[in-house]
């Protein structure tokens, strides 16, 4: 069978900080197949974005990668991102795998026409002159439905409006047709209607190119819209993965139970008090023995806290971090 | 039920900068809208970005003059009170905002920024303040000890509980909330949630609860308003606007709030299409450059807030064709 187009393996990242040194990823393991779309969910602090970041290694200077590998397979030839040497690494950022971000007018260069920056991508990987690269820059534009892309592509990123400038830096990423697009928390700064919109727009761009996408979000109702699997990540940790439709329809692990009861939903019924994870999320510097989740966790007994869970099977292709999760699974 | 707060043909425009269009433009934040908000209940203000709803809060407080029209607290117009007067009405009337960073001074331990509505609107001594600051802190959930820090040292959840205990120091009858949950995580969101349908029950709490998340809302309120682009658009009991809206955005926003989706994924909901100019909106309705349902009328004539069932009004020319159940989700049976 053919290697996965991403699998991560055993991927450790720490912070070396005035304070000492943080494990902001400890042990994670991920795959992401050809044209699929993985949803990687997790609250503030959960290490969900240092992931992301270490795939192309973005990682700010304290950080190192400690442990693992990131292996990209294409066309049969696999190579570790994790080892490459910066300027073959500089190949792949950007062309084979690109990365969209949160805030678009942080990313986008304000002082550059969008259509400059949207070539850009291709003038830099040598993909092209300037004059195809206008061209292409144009073509991907209306790829990505911008309206009126012969009058926009030469204005700047204040003149367009929140949900224009997220499909500005999608063009931009886009261009290049990578296999695989990170994209961390893309819509969670646009309105609601907006956001409908480019999840509709990621959704499409998949089904036309056979875009694979990392979709990073805090929001389980946005990722289960659009995940074909799903891993759920706390302190650092992947506490369970699997096919998004059983991961929502019957989580196995307790973190993820509690998360879907607390996130309100328009279809459930209106309840008087919404279920509660208690306590805060940990410190990654004060971090429990056993499993990290057991002080907050209603289910845990006397073992929780004596060592670190090991993934289990609970079911075809889903894993969780959890001793109780597979008695629980009737 | 006698409103508590009252809002009337309100208005508000900020001046835009100048020379682009010439200096008298403007942008229409608020556009006469007309409100109340009952003794005891949640009002839910819910619309996105450039909805005016922000502006609408601060205003119904006095944060932020209006540019025409009138705010009624207890039927006293706030407007027409001399400075020293409103200062001392503004013990009744208080905010908990956003940003649980932005929201706190950093300067200030937190035992400074609880006194501090003691110190403007009462005369108590100094250990009558303390002890009503532990009050406070434990009503929030907080422990005693958080008195002497600093609110950096402080989580997101935890800030926002500050806040809170701040705008409940006073005993206020009327609270505007903010989007008091949108900048935290889902569980500590949950756990806000909760404190503040606690407080609101234990001390008979008027609310105004401001929000872009339809689902925090219904939650919340058991009325709510829908504002797009500084006009009312649709109000009525909650559940009813949720599930029988009566204005083609309501039933855009329904379509458009992610679901947790049990059954597989479903297919999108959208409208093309962005919002419109605050400083020249559409002629009409402003929601028509979107709508589905547009038509010649919609551009020559803006459309009133009319009542189309009990205590459920929208300002649609026609929102009698409006579908309902736009959320399959909804409706489980």
């Amino acid at each position: 069978m053919a290697p996965p187009l991403l699998e991560i393996r055993g991927l450790t990242v720490r912070f070396h900080t005035a304070r000492g040194v943080l494990s902001a990823v400890r042990d994670v393991s991920l795959t992401i197949g050809k044209g699929e779309i993985l949803g990687l969910v997790g609250e503030s602090g959960c290490g969900k974005s240092v992931t992301a970041l270490s795939i192309l290694r973005l990682l700010p200077p304290e950080a190192r990668i400690a442990a693992g590998q990131v292996l990209l397979s294409e066309n049969g030839s696999g190579q570790d991102l994790a080892q490459l040497p910066e300027h073959e690494l500089r190949t792949v950022r950007g062309a084979r795998i690109s990365m969209i971000f949160q805030e678009p007018m942080t990313a986008l260069n304000p002082v550059m026409r969008v259509g400059d920056q949207i070539g850009e991508a291709l003038l830099a990987h040598g993909l092209s002159n300037k004059r195809e690269a206008k061209a292409a820059a144009l073509d991907t534009m209306r790829q990505v439905a911008i309206p009126d892309a012969e009058r926009r592509i030469r204005q700047y990123p204040h003149q367009l409006s929140g949900g224009l400038r997220e499909r500005v830096m999608i063009a931009m990423a886009l261009i290049c047709r990578p296999s695989l697009m990170i994209a961390d928390e893309p819509t969670t700064a646009l309105d609601v209607t907006i956001q409908a919109q480019i999840l509709a727009l990621l959704a499409e761009l998949r089904e036309r190119f056979g875009l694979a996408l990392l979709f990073i979000s805090h929001d389980l109702g946005v990722v289960s819209q659009i995940a074909d699997r799903v891993a759920v990540m706390y302190a650092g940790r992947i506490v369970e993965h699997g096919p998004a439709r059983q991961i929502f329809a019957a989580p196995a692990h307790p973190y993820t139970g509690g998360l879907l009861r607390a996130a309100l939903a328009l279809g459930s019924e209106p309840r008087p008090r919404l279920a509660t994870i208690e306590g805060p999320v940990p410190s990654l510097a004060e971090l429990p023995p056993g499993c990290a989740f057991e002080p907050r966790c209603e289910l845990r007994v006397p073992e929780c806290s004596a060592a670190a869970p090991e993934l289990i099977e609970v079911g075809p292709g889903h894993w969780a971090r959890c001793i109780r999760a597979a008695s629980r699974n009737s | 039920m006698e409103p508590l707060v009252r809002i009337e043909r309100l208005t508000k425009h900020f001046p835009a900068c100048a020379g682009a269009w010439g200096s008298s433009a403007a942008v229409h934040a608020i556009d006469d809208v007309t409100l109340e908000v009952r003794c005891g209940e949640t009002l839910g203000l819910v619309g996105e970005s450039g909805s005016g709803k922000t502006t609408l809060g601060r205003c119904a407080l006095l944060l932020v003059e209006p540019t025409s029209g009138d705010v009624f607290f207890q039927e006293r117009n706030l407007l027409q009170l001399k400075r020293g007067e409103l200062r001392r009405m503004r013990r009744h009337m208080q905010m908990i905002f956003q940003d649980p960073f932005a929201s706190l001074d950093p300067r200030m331990r937190v035992a400074e920024v609880l006194a501090e509505p003691f110190h403007i609107h009462e005369r108590l001594s100094r250990s009558e303040i303390r002890a009503r600051c532990r009050d406070l802190l434990r009503q929030v959930g907080l422990r005693e000890d958080v008195l002497e820090r600093y609110p950096h040292e402080f989580s997101g959840g935890q800030r926002q509980r500050i806040g809170i205990a701040r705008a409940l120091a006073l005993r206020p009858r009327f609270v505007v909330a903010d989007e008091p949950v949108s900048a935290l995580d889902v569980s500590v969101g949950a756990q806000i949630v909760n404190l503040l349908q606690d407080l609101q029950q234990q001390y008979n709490l008027t609310c105004l609860f401001i929000s872009h998340s339809l689902p925090v809302v219904r939650h919340m309120a058991t009325r709510v308003a829908v504002m797009y682009l500084g006009k009312l658009a649709e109000a009525g009991p909650t559940e009813e606007v949720l599930r029988r809206p009566m204005h083609p955005y309501t039933v855009l926003l329904l379509a458009s709030t992610p679901e947790i989706s049990r059954s597989g994924r479903r297919e999108f909901h959208t409208t093309p299409g962005e919002l419109p100019s605050a400083v020249r909106p559409p002629s009409g309705c402003r929601f028509r450059t979107r709508c589905p349902l547009a038509r010649p009328r919609c551009a020559d004539q803006e459309p009133p807030l009319r009542q189309l069932a009990p205590g459920h009004s929208s300002a649609c020319h026609f929102a009698e064709e409006v579908p309902s159940c736009p959320n399959p989700a909804m409706f489980p049976m």
